[in-house]
C-alpha cells in the first residue's frame, strides 16, 4: 500500500515535514521532532478580527467586532463543561489565541495524546453555544480588555494603528469594546462557526515525536466519520483604504512615568506575489537592523545623546492586509526622536550607506537565529501555520535569506518607508 | 543518547549534559552568593555591563559584529533570586558545528569571548568612566520603564509591604536609589568579590564531547572550593494581615495577596509545589475555575510560589468594586482545600501535569541547565542521600494537600487602586 502522505526532508536542517489532504478538504502537517518529549498540536481557523464582513454561500453578513476572539474563548465552553479541565485530566496543557487573520486552538502533552487529539477536534469541530453563556463570557472579556486598556505600550500600538488606517478592519481591536462585544448573539457565533471552522478553512500542525503512519490514519478516520461539508465558498469584503494616513498626529495621557512615543509608515499592501513579499520582508528586516540596530553608528549617536535607550524598537509589518514600518521608544525628548529618525532614513535613502559585509553578516547571524527557533516544536508549529496561511514555507527561509541582494535591501527600502506618510503617537503622563 | 558527567576543575564544577536533539550549544555560567540589599543593584549593573563591551571587543558595536559572524550567538545575562541567594548567570547560545559551512573553531571562539566577559572588569579604569554612565543611564530608564507595567509595579508593592524589614524585598536588578549612589570602583569591587568569592558552577549543554571540558576550565580558577549551602529563609509567623491601598489612573485594580507558608517538616516544600498548582498555579486551578470562569471576576488570576522559601502569591486584576468580593472569594477557596472539599483525583492529575512539564523543559536546553544546576546546588547542600523530585512528587497524597494548605497564613493584602488621580 502506498502512502497517502507525502514527506519532504530538508536535510540542510535536519528537519522532515509529513504532509497529508483529508478527504474533507482539512491539510496535516507532522513535524517530526526525534528524541522530544512533548507533542504539540495547533488546529487553526483562517477567521481572525478582520473577518467582520464577509459573503458565505450566497448571503452578505455584517457581525460585531471582537467575535473571533469572543468565539475563541466560547469553544472551550460546552454542556458537560469546561474543556481546560478536560486536557487537563488527559495530563495536556491547552490554549487558544486570535490573531488579525487566525484562530488557533492547541495543546501540548507527554501522554495520551491520541485522545487529547480527539478532545481537541471534537472541541473546534462541534460547537455549543446558548445565551446564557455568551452573556457570562462578556463579563470575563471585559475585564481581559480592560487589563489591555492599562497596558501603556498596548495602547500605543493599538493608537498607531488605528491613526494609520482609515478603513482597514486591521485598526480594530482583537477582543472588540464592552459595546461590540455586548451585541453577540449565539446565533452570530453559530454563524461564524459555519463559516470558517469549514475543514478545506482550517489547517492542522503536529510537531513532536510521532508514529506518522498510525497518526495520519486516526486523524483520516476521525475526519472521515464528521459529516459532509459544502466546499467553503467565503468572500471577504474588506474595505478600499487610502494610501495617505488617517491622523498625522495623536497623544494620549496615560499613568505612565516616561513618554512613549512609537511611528508608524504607513505603505499599502500591492499586489505582489508571495515570493516578492517573502523576499521584501526579510530584505526590509535587514535594511532595519542596518540602519538602525544596535551595531548601527545611527543608533549608537541617539544613544550616546540620550535621545534613544535600549527600549528603542522597530518592526516592519508585511501581510495580506497590512504593510508599514513602526519604531517605537521611551524618551522624554519626543520630538528630537522624530525629527531624528525621519532626518537618519532620508539620509540613508539618498547616501550608500548599506554594505556588503554588514549584509553578510547579518546573514549569519538570521540563520543563526532561525535555527536556535527551530530547537522549539511550539515555535514552528505556530510559525509554521503563520506561513502556510501567508502562502510561504517556513523551510523556505534559508533559501529566502539566502536570495537577498544589496539592491534589494536599497530598493525595498526606498521603496517601503514614506517618511511623508507618517503617524506620531505620544502617551505621557497626566498633566 | 543523553548523559550528564561532572567534573571539577581548579575548584569549579564543570557539567556537561549531552544530548542531540537540538541545534544548538548552551553554555551558562553562575555566580552565586548570599543576598544583601547592599549588593543586587551593582551586582545587576556589573551582569549588563560585561555583556556590552570587553577588553577585546572595546564597543558593543565590535562585540555585537562579533556574534554576528558567529551565526548570531546570544550572550546573555540575568539576575534572580534564589532561595536566600544572589544569582548571577551568563549564558551563550550558539549554533552546533553542523550546520556551519565555514572554517570556524565554534568551541573554542566561544570560550575565549566568555573569559574574556568574565575577565575584563577586573582592568576597568578612568577610561570606562563613560561606559560607566551610560549602562548607569540606560539601566535607570529599564526600572523607571518596569514602573509603566502597573502589574509588575503593584507585585513590587506588595514585597515592600510584606518583607518591610526583610532582605527578600529586594528585587534581584535592584532599586533606582542604590542604582544612582554607585561608582565604577563600586563595581569594580563587586566584580572582584563574585570572581573570588562566589559559589560558581558551569553548565553546558548539548551536542558536545569531552573536550569541552579542557576549554571551558579555561575560564576561570579558584584556589579553594567555594561552596555554600543553598537554603531559604527562616520562617516568620503572621501575627496579623497588613492592608495596603495605592491610587494609580488605571482601568482594573491590581490585587495581589502574599501568604507565608509554616514550613515545619521537608515533605513541606513538594506539598507546597502540588498545592500551588492545584490551587492557582494552572488552568485547571481552583482559582482560575471557580474565581475566572465561574464568577466572572477577573481574566488574568493566577497564584505563584517560590517554594524554596514557603512564600506564596496570588495576583490578579478585578473590577475597582469587586476588590472585597474577590479577596473574600480567595479565602473561600483556601478554606476549599482545608476543608478536604476536593477529590483526591484531582491531585493525581495535577501531579502527572507537573511530571509532563518537567519533562517538556528537558526539551529546552536552558531548561536542562535550570534542571541540573538545581541538582548540583541540591548535591552540594544535602549530605544524606534524597529521594529523586519525581519520587517525591509521587508520594504526595490529598492529605499532604491539606496539611500544607493548613500552614498558609495570609500576610499582606496589596492593592492598586484605580480610578483616583492619586499616585502615593
Amino acid at each position: 500500500m502506498t502512502n497517502k502522505y507525502t514527506t519532504v526532508r530538508y536535510d540542510h536542517l535536519d528537519e522532515v515535514v509529513h504532509k497529508q489532504v483529508m478527504d474533507n478538504g482539512l491539510e496535516v502537517f507532522i513535524i517530526d521532532k526525534k528524541g522530544y518529549n512533548k507533542k504539540f498540536a495547533t488546529y487553526t481557523a483562517k477567521y481572525g478580527s478582520v473577518d467582520n464582513h464577509f459573503k458565505a454561500h450566497g448571503e452578505v453578513h455584517n457581525v460585531p467586532d471582537g467575535i473571533a476572539h469572543f468565539l475563541e474563548h466560547k469553544m472551550f465552553d460546552k454542556e458537560a463543561g469546561d474543556v481546560f479541565n478536560k486536557f487537563s485530566e488527559m495530563g495536556a496543557s491547552a490554549n487558544a489565541f486570535t490573531s488579525i487573520d487566525r484562530t488557533s486552538y492547541l495543546f501540548s502533552t507527554t501522554e495520551n495524546f491520541f485522545e487529547n487529539l480527539q478532545l481537541l477536534m471534537d472541541m473546534v469541530e462541534i460547537p455549543y453555544f446558548t445565551p446564557e453563556k455568551v452573556e457570562k463570557e462578556i463579563g470575563i472579556i471585559n475585564e481581559e480588555i480592560k487589563m489591555y486598556q492599562d497596558n501603556p505600550g498596548y495602547r500605543l500600538y493599538h493608537e498607531t494603528l488605528n491613526a494609520m488606517y482609515e478603513n482597514s478592519p486591521v485598526a480594530i481591536d482583537i477582543a472588540g469594546t464592552l459595546e461590540s462585544i455586548s451585541e453577540i448573539t449565539a446565533e452570530h457565533l453559530y454563524l461564524c462557526h459555519k463559516t470558517f471552522y469549514a475543514p478545506d478553512n482550517m489547517v492542522m500542525i503536529l510537531a513532536g515525536d510521532f508514529n506518522i503512519e498510525e497518526t495520519f490514519a486516526y486523524i483520516e478516520a476521525h475526519q472521515n466519520s464528521r459529516p459532509d461539508f459544502e466546499p467553503s465558498d467565503i468572500e471577504r469584503f474588506i474595505p478600499e483604504e487610502p494610501y495617505a494616513v488617517k491622523t498625522k498626529e495623536k497623544v494620549m495621557e496615560l499613568a505612565v512615568s516616561t513618554p512613549k512615543v512609537m511611528l508608524g509608515f504607513k505603505t499599502l499592501p500591492d499586489d505582489s506575489d508571495n515570493a516578492v513579499r517573502e523576499r521584501r520582508d526579510a530584505a526590509m528586516l535587514f535594511a532595519l537592523d542596518m540602519v538602525f540596530g544596535e551595531q548601527s553608528p545611527y543608533y549608537e549617536d541617539l544613544l550616546e545623546r540620550g535621545i534613544v535607550d535600549d527600549s528603542f524598537n522597530f518592526a516592519y509589518q508585511e501581510e495580506e492586509m497590512v504593510r508599514h514600518t513602526l519604531m517605537a521608544a521611551e524618551t522624554d525628548d519626543y520630538e528630537t526622536f522624530t525629527a531624528e529618525i525621519v532626518r537618519i532614513i532620508d539620509e540613508v535613502k539618498t547616501t550608500d550607506f548599506f554594505s556588503e559585509k554588514r549584509l553578510q553578516s547579518q546573514k549569519r547571524e538570521l540563520m543563526g537565529d532561525y535555527l536556535t527557533s527551530l530547537n522549539s516544536p511550539e515555535y514552528i508549529a505556530n510559525q509554521f501555520t503563520k506561513y502556510y496561511f501567508d502562502g510561504y514555507d517556513l523551510y523556505n527561509v534559508p533559501k529566502v535569506i539566502d536570495s537577498i541582494t544589496l539592491e534589494d535591501i536599497k530598493n525595498y527600502f526606498n521603496s517601503s518607508i514614506d517618511t511623508k506618510n507618517m503617524v506620531e503617537v505620544i502617551v505621557k503622563a497626566y498633566e | 543518547m543523553q548523559g550528564v558527567d561532572k567534573r571539577v576543575i581548579n575548584n569549579v564544577p564543570i557539567v556537561k549534559i549531552y544530548t542531540e536533539k537540538f541545534k544548538t550549544v548552551v553554555v551558562s555560567v553562575y555566580f552565586r552568593t548570599p543576598l544583601t540589599g547592599g549588593s543586587v543593584t551593582v551586582r545587576s549593573l556589573l551582569s549588563r555591563m560585561m555583556i556590552k563591551q570587553t577588553e577585546k571587543f572595546t564597543s558593543n558595536a565590535v562585540l555585537l559584529e562579533y556574534l554576528a559572524e558567529h551565526y548570531g550567538a546570544h550572550l546573555t545575562s540575568n539576575v534572580v533570586k534564589k532561595g536566600s541567594d544572589h544569582i548571577v548567570k551568563f549564558s551563550i547560545e550558539f549554533v552546533n558545528d553542523k550546520f556551519i559551512m565555514e572554517d570556524i573553531d565554534m568551541l573554542n571562539d566561544i570560550t575565549e569571548l566568555l573569559k574574556d566577559v568574565l575577565h575584563t572588569p577586573f582592568n576597568y579604569d578612568d577610561s570606562d568612566e563613560a561606559f560607566f554612565e551610560r549602562e548607569k543611564r540606560l539601566m535607570t530608564n529599564r526600572l523607571k520603564s518596569m514602573r509603566d507595567n502597573h502589574s509588575q509595579r503593584a507585585f513590587e508593592m506588595l514585597l515592600e509591604t510584606m518583607f518591610e524589614t526583610e532582605d527578600y524585598k529586594h528585587l534581584s536588578f535592584g532599586d533606582l536609589d542604590d542604582l544612582e549612589r554607585l561608582t565604577l570602583d563600586d563595581v569594580k569591587d563587586a566584580h572582584r568579590s563574585m570572581m573570588t568569592e562566589d559559589d560558581m558552577s558551569i553548565l553546558v549543554a548539548g551536542k558536545v564531547e569531552d573536550k569541552v571540558f579542557d576549554y571551558l576550565s579555561r575560564l576561570h580558577s579558584h584556589e579553594e572550593t567555594k561552596m555554600y549551602p543553598y537554603k531559604g529563609y527562616p520562617v516568620r509567623d503572621v501575627p496579623e494581615v497588613k492592608y495596603k491601598t495605592a491610587h494609580e489612573r488605571i482601568e482594573q485594580a491590581k490585587v495581589n495577596l502574599g501568604f507565608r507558608v509554616q514550613y515545619s517538616e521537608p515533605g513541606d516544600v513538594m506539598a507546597l509545589n502540588v498545592f500551588n498548582q492545584l490551587f492557582g498555579g494552572s488552568a485547571a486551578s481552583l482559582l482560575f475555575t471557580n474565581i475566572r470562569e465561574k464568577m466572572s471576576l477577573a481574566y488574568s488570576i493566577h497564584s505563584q510560589v517560590d517554594v524554596k522559601n514557603g512564600y506564596m502569591f496570588v495576583l490578579a486584576g478585578v473590577d475597582n468594586g469587586n476588590i472585597q468580593v474577590f479577596e473574600d472569594a480567595v479565602k473561600r477557596e483556601l478554606k476549599r482545600v482545608t476543608d478536604g472539599d476536593f477529590e483526591a483525583s484531582f491531585v493525581e492529575e495535577i501531579k502527572r501535569n507537573m511530571l509532563s512539564s518537567r519533562k517538556e523543559s528537558m526539551d529546552k536546553p536552558r531548561g536542562l541547565i535550570s534542571l541540573n544546576y538545581n541538582t548540583l546546588l541540591k548535591e552540594q547542600s544535602v549530605t544524606a542521600p534524597v529521594k529523586s523530585w519525581t519520587e517525591q512528587l509521587q508520594a504526595i497524597t490529598k492529605a499532604d494537600v491539606i496539611r500544607i494548605a493548613e500552614k498558609i497564613k495570609l500576610d499582606t493584602v496589596f492593592t492598586l487602586k484605580g480610578g483616583i488621580d492619586n499616585d502615593q
